[in-house]
Order: structure tokens, then C-alpha cells, then sequence
């Protein structure tokens, strides 16, 4: 694969943020690296900015941050250990049988979590992951108010989160 | 078949209120009718704790595999 084809790819999996990527940093680097090691980074750096107010899209600006410090620590990762590319290329390519398994456990708790919320809440859910639907056209499709919208989704947001074990 | 969150279900409080906080965040944010003070007052609790910011990142990630996902 060309540098430029893999550090694409990696790009994209730091994008992702999967497990993978994180095993693989793990490996690399001194120390325990973790999610909250990635957010205590973040944070550091959100410290340092002056004019957060001024951010249009906090949600994407964040994400992107997070994914820059995760491609940072990757470069790290490659520098001081060369000889991985052999490695990630396999990472990258394949889709063993612990990504699947842990694809389908994912897949299983979702549908768990969505059953188990009540029925409107299901539905704000759907129209917002699935459909993409802005608040205002749930709420006309619904016939609730925008208030009420805001109100499901968190319910949804907190109850995926308590139900959905992460890496 | 791992049946829920350990950390939720070990009843962390810290955990569930941030947990609760980033939910209402991440619902606030994608309304197009979220307001400038809104949007501070969410950097405001985001720049308070690396919690806040650890959990917001968890769930953006978790709403986002299951957006890509056919629900």
C-alpha cells in the first residue's frame, strides 16, 4: 500500500476512534492509552483556547480535535516504532472474528436498548440516527413541540449510553 | 452476550449525572434552534470537568455507530 493510500486509512480509523485503533496505540505507547486518556488531551487543549463562544459547530469541533489528537499520537506511534505498518495494513484490512463479534454484540445491546425505551422516545430516536430528520420536522411529524423533541432525544442519548458498553 | 453497562450498573453518580448532562448536551446541540447561550453555557460545563469532555466524546461516538448503522 502507498503512504498515502495508508495514512488515509488510518485517518479514517482515528476518525472512527474504534477499538482497534486504540489496542493498536496501546501497543505502541508507553503507558496505559485510553478514552479518557484522549479526553483529558482534549481538555487540556479546550483550556488553552481563548474564543470557544465564537464556534459555530462545538459537537464537530470537538470530534475533530479529538481525531487530530488521535492522529498526532498515530504519528508518535510510527515514529517510534517503524516496523508496525505490516501490522496496522492487517488491522486496517481485516475484518477478524473479534471486530464481528464485537459488531454483533454492539448491534444486540442497540436493539435491546431501543425495545427497552418507551415508544416515543423510540420514535425520536429513529427519525434523528436513522433518518436524520432535523428537530423541528420530528416534531411536526410526531406532533409534539420542539421542547418535547429535546426531551425524548436525551432520554434516548442517556438511555443508550447506560445500555451500550464501550471499548 | 454482555447484558448492560457495568459502570452504570456499579452506580457510579458521577458517572450517571455526567452521563445525563452529555445526553442532554449532545440533544441540545443538534436542535438548529439552539441558541448562542446555549452554546456557552455547554462549553462552560464541557471546560469543567475532563469528565464532561470523556463523556460527551462517549456518547457523540456511540450515537454515531449507531447512526451508521441500519437502526
Amino acid at each position: 500500500m502507498s503512504p498515502e493510500g495508508r495514512s488515509q486509512r488510518i485517518a479514517e480509523w482515528a476518525r472512527n476512534w474504534n477499538a482497534g485503533l486504540t489496542r493498536f496505540l496501546r501497543r505502541r505507547l508507553p503507558g496505559q492509552i485510553d478514552a479518557e486518556d484522549l479526553a483529558q488531551e482534549v481538555f487540556a487543549r479546550l483550556l488553552r483556547i481563548e474564543k470557544l463562544d465564537a464556534i459555530e459547530e462545538p459537537q464537530a469541533y470537538l470530534y475533530r480535535m479529538a481525531s487530530n489528537v488521535a492522529a498526532e499520537w498515530r504519528m508518535r506511534a510510527c515514529y517510534s516504532k517503524p516496523h508496525g505498518s505490516q501490522e496496522l495494513d492487517q488491522l486496517v484490512a481485516a475484518t477478524t472474528p473479534e471486530s464481528l463479534l464485537s459488531e454483533a454484540q454492539f448491534g444486540d445491546q442497540l436493539n435491546c436498548a431501543l425495545q427497552a425505551m418507551r415508544p416515543m422516545v423510540r420514535a425520536v430516536i429513529y427519525l434523528k440516527l436513522r433518518d436524520g430528520m432535523s428537530h423541528e420536522e420530528i416534531a411536526g411529524h410526531l406532533g409534539i413541540t420542539n421542547r418535547m423533541v429535546r426531551r425524548m432525544l436525551t432520554a434516548g442519548y442517556a438511555q443508550l449510553r447506560r445500555s451500550i458498553v464501550l471499548d | 452476550m454482555q447484558s448492560g453497562n457495568e459502570d452504570f450498573s456499579r452506580g457510579d453518580p458521577t458517572l450517571q449525572h455526567a452521563s445525563q448532562a452529555a445526553a442532554h448536551w449532545l440533544a441540545t446541540l443538534s436542535d438548529e434552534n439552539c441558541s448562542d447561550a446555549e452554546r456557552r453555557q455547554f462549553f462552560e460545563w464541557l471546560r469543567s470537568s475532563t469528565r464532561h469532555v470523556d463523556e460527551f466524546l462517549s456518547l457523540s461516538r456511540l450515537t454515531r455507530s449507531a447512526s451508521n448503522r441500519a437502526l
